[in-house]
């Protein structure tokens, strides 16, 4: 199974993220691209992997964020948003299937 | 803490994270996040999730004194409840409810907020504020209130859908709302709550807003939401009393004071008498200038 699920935009303050559910992943995949990656890449890759933690997959997932200045709280709406777009798409494919 | 003052009301959409990392910066007393009518159906999910972490992230966006109001969908939407569920579960200050028709419908809207303030273990009372925009809400606006009055702390006018529903167009002197706006007025007045004006949709003409506000403030309207940052200072200046009355006020109030202390039933100032309705607004206008902080340094 793969699906993907993308959640803001590329508007300053905002931030892009997309979230790729793929059962060949092995591990959880993290890039992030981001004009102050010096000065917050390690913070954001914490939130997001809270937020990996939170969501509770028990899927491995790959997270691409084109960060265009946002502020911790969007990064984790952002987040929030694709996983639960992923969650919603999920329940749909056992419905499917 | 909140200071409870809502002068204007700025509403800001739900799903721009420049405009809502902005918005405490223009001295407006209540933030509208808006989950309603700008925020397109394929980004509700995502409005709704910015505006929750904006609200659990208040502290380092936010004066405290700034009330966070949000206005969610109507219940009959596919967005409504879970509005309610997500956002009643990080203690928003109040919820705007949309198109209020009949006291049930605001009564079930309480219900839910209710039961999800025990869910979420919210410590504070989440107030609510109406929005009156249709005829039919007009028609049924004292049962409304007389029934919602355990949350209910204000009434909105929608008026674009307001004077749709009426089969008019609104214009620059606002004669088709004038009796909306006075019945809605003498309602919260009745009730004893807020009577917030509706927008002023023009954002290049300050002036036609300065002489709107102006006139709405007359009617008996306590504030006016705005659609626009520029707007929020045009707004505050016509609510905001000035340093005269202010003066003034706490010159009556300290009259009566001494009066009362000598046992004097009437009391004259500059040859004109202070009865009671002069000392409760004199009250009214003290009581907002303290909270809004003009005599800190006194205190």
């Amino acid at each position: 199974m793969k699906l993907n699920a993308v959640a803001g935009s590329l508007i300053s303050c905002d931030l892009l993220v997309e979230i790729e559910l793929n059962d060949n992943l092995t591990d959880n995949e993290i890039i992030i691209e981001s004009p102050s990656i010096i000065q917050y890449g390690k913070k954001m890759k914490e939130i997001t992997y809270e937020e990996i933690i939170r969501n509770g997959l028990k899927k491995f997932v790959r997270i691409k964020i084109v960060d265009k200045g946002a502020l911790d709280y969007v990064l984790r709406a952002r987040l929030q948003t694709a996983f639960n777009r992923i969650g919603k798409m999920m329940i749909v494919g056992e419905n499917d299937e | 803490m909140m200071n409870n003052i809502r002068r204007s009301l700025l509403y800001v959409p739900g799903n721009q994270p420049a405009i809502i990392n902005s918005a405490g910066i223009y001295g407006a007393d209540v933030i509208v996040f808006d989950l309603e009518d700008s925020i397109s159906i394929d980004e509700k999910d995502s409005a709704r999730s910015l505006v929750k972490n904006a609200i659990i992230n208040r502290n380092n966006l936010y004066k405290s004194n700034v009330e966070l109001m949000v206005r969610v969908n109507h219940l009959s939407t596919p967005f409504g409840a879970e509005d309610l569920e997500e956002i009643i579960s990080v203690s928003p200050d109040s919820i705007r409810i949309p198109k209020v028709e009949s006291a049930e419908e605001l009564i079930k809207v309480h219900e839910i907020i209710g039961k999800l303030e025990k869910k979420f273990q919210i410590k504070t009372r989440i107030t609510t504020v109406a929005i009156i925009e249709t005829l039919l809400g007009l028609h049924n606006i004292e049962e409304i209130v007389k029934k919602g009055l355990d949350r209910l702390t204000g009434l909105t006018l929608g008026a674009e859908d307001f004077t749709r529903d009426l089969g008019t167009e609104r214009s620059i002197g606002g004669e088709e709302l004038l009796f909306a706006r006075e019945k809605l007025v003498f309602i919260a007045k009745l009730y004893n709550i807020d009577a917030i004006d509706t927008v002023f949709s023009n954002v290049f003409d300050l002036d036609a807003l300065k002489t709107e506000t102006q006139f709405i403030k007359k009617l008996g309207f306590t504030g006016k939401s705005a659609i626009h940052p520029s707007q929020v200072s045009e707004i505050n200046s016509v609510f905001t009393p000035t340093a005269a009355e202010i003066e003034n006020s706490v010159e009556i109030l300290q009259a009566a004071a001494e009066a009362k202390e000598k046992g004097l039933g009437v009391i004259a100032r500059h040859g004109r008498m202070i009865d009671l309705p002069v000392i409760k607004k004199s009250e009214r206008i003290v009581n907002m200038a303290r909270k809004l902080g003009y005599f800190e340094e006194e205190e």
